[in-house]
């Protein structure tokens, strides 16, 4: 029972730790600013997890988010010409963020085809993804940040509602829906059916094949969607965005109690991992630990996590 | 298939209605999208020439005295640096715009050094060479970078104030310089981490050779 609120526990000695060892911990503005640095993150790591629990891995949600990022800015920034016809498409906002969408979504089609068309192991798979993404990134922006997106765009990254950010809001939207759909629909059993024993899982008639395109797809979606918050943030889609960010996911989906393994975890719990990192990153600045320091504390925890994870799926 | 085919059509309907009423995109004719972008682009030689003729050169002639600056310096560099200068951002360079006036003692390729009577410093160089850094731009404290959302703006203005003392000052200094000559000049200083220097270089912004 104690270990299913590891995580939470391990969140709650953090908080009370942190909230003794810096004034500015516990404040509004503070919190805030946790759940607005984590939600890019969160983004990522729902489609991470899904991904996880039906015992396969992503490692193109990185290169997938700057690919994203780059096409909503480019189209909305310049439209897309078409000298020879003699007009331009000058995409709207909406037009913007459905092209982010789907960009994610065509890759993440593409991986769980080539993953279950091929056989691939979905570690070869996705590392050849993450490298096609990331070319093509650099053939889009030509190298160079796309900048200067408007306040309109910008507002998706940097506005407020009712006081709460707006990445707050649309990372805590992924949560609800996903949270719905891992736990109260026949798509989620049977996701968690496939991660836990895929063998099994085909002798009971599931469609392998069809449910990890479908969790592939959605993976890409929602790294489509982290692509589009960071760029409105920073008001620039650069062509290194979101290296690395595909291993800051797993680390917060592995934290979170999603098992390597497959077939155990949730997306509550990877909204934990991923406020544990948060809330380790936020703290360690205020109390101004160097930022090698800092790399070397959080890769003791995604160790400690791991190693944790282990122990309960032997106990298990 | 019977009992799906309203529901599809109903959904294609829905999705019809939202695309028309949130369009992805709008088609425009080339031109007219050319020109929508080049309104949009930073125009940034236009506001370098406003930004010198509307705000730098005024403020030229109400510039702090090299000399009084020289004074105050000596006693405490880091206050003065704090007072009187301008570093944008978290920067350790503090920007002057400073006024004076020498006569030529040398001229050369890159430098005219001129010498300060009865003051200090005793030695002023204008830089007559290429013009580099943010100090132009930054002396004033009249432009702020948080004016620009996008960085790369900010940046080109100190390209093209730099490019304007390059085709507007140094050609007219270098060509009356000579020893003996006495400059009236006013420019831009740069003092990092509070060092102040023996001859200070000037990035001559106006002068007046006599």
């Amino acid at each position: 029972m104690l270990k299913r609120f590891q995580s939470l526990f391990a969140l709650v000695v953090m908080l009370i730790a942190l909230s003794i060892a810096s004034d500015k911990f516990l404040t509004t503005e503070n919190g805030f600013n946790v759940l607005r640095q984590i939600s890019i993150n969160l983004c990522l790591s729902i489609g991470m997890t899904l991904v996880i629990v039906s015992g396969g891995i992503d490692l193109s949600v990185g290169s997938v988010l700057a690919l994203a990022g780059a096409v909503a800015a480019g189209l909305f920034k310049n439209g897309l010409a078409f000298p020879r016809l003699g007009f331009t498409l000058q995409f709207t906002l909406f037009g913007a963020i459905v092209s982010a969408a789907v960009v994610g979504f065509l890759f993440g089609l593409f991986n769980g085809l080539v993953i279950t068309g091929f056989r691939l192991p979905p570690f070869v798979a996705t590392l050849g993804t993450l490298s096609i993404a990331r070319g093509l990134t650099q053939l889009w922006t030509k190298g160079y940040p796309i900048t200067g997106l408007g306040s309109g765009f910008n507002f998706i990254g940097t506005g407020h509602v009712l006081g709460i950010p707006m990445p707050v809001w649309i990372s805590g939207v992924l949560v609800a829906i996903f949270t719905v759909a891992t736990r109260r629909t026949v798509f989620g059993r049977q996701l968690y059916a496939v991660g836990g024993n895929e063998s099994a899982s085909r002798l009971s008639g599931l469609n392998i094949r069809r449910i990890k395109i479908v969790v592939y797809s959605l993976a890409g979606i929602t790294a489509g969607i982290a692509g589009l918050v960071l760029t409105a943030r920073l008001d620039s889609a650069t062509p290194s965005a979101g290296i690395g960010n595909e291993l800051d996911s797993i680390a917060a989906v592995v934290i979170g109690g999603t098992s390597l393994s497959g077939g155990r975890g949730s997306i509550l719990g990877t909204v934990l991992g991923c406020l544990i990192i948060g809330v380790l990153n936020n703290g360690l600045v205020l109390l101004e630990v160097s930022p090698f320091w800092q790399q070397v504390i959080k890769g003791a925890v995604i160790i400690a996590a791991v190693a944790l994870d282990k122990t309960n799926s032997r106990d298990d | 298939m019977n009992r799906r085919l309203p529901l599809v059509l109903a959904s294609f309907g829905v999705l019809a209605l939202v695309l028309w009423r949130f369009p992805l995109f709008h088609l425009v004719p080339i031109r007219q999208a050319q020109k929508q972008q080049q309104s949009k682009t930073f125009d940034r030689a236009g506001f370098a020439r406003t930004f010198w003729k509307d705000k730098l050169l005024p403020a030229s002639g109400h510039a702090l005295r090299i000399s009084e600056l020289w004074t105050a310096l000596a006693k405490d560099p880091a206050a003065v640096c704090k007072q009187y200068g301008h570093s944008p951002g978290m920067s350790s360079v503090a920007y002057f715009l400073i006024q004076g006036s020498g006569r030529i003692t040398k001229v050369d390729k890159d430098v005219v050094e001129l010498a300060l009577d009865n003051t200090n410093p005793p030695t002023v160089v204008l830089s007559t060479g290429l013009t580099f850094g943010n100090a132009v731009r930054d002396c004033t404290g009249l432009v702020n970078g948080s004016d620009f959302p996008n960085s790369q703006d900010f940046n080109d203005i100190s390209t093209e104030l730099n490019h304007l003392v390059e085709t507007e000052v140094i050609p007219l200094l270098r060509e009356k310089a000579a020893r003996g000559k006495t400059v009236h000049f006013a420019g831009a200083l740069e003092i990092e981490d509070g060092d102040v220097p023996k001859a200070p270089i000037i990035t001559p912004i106006k002068v007046a050779v006599e």
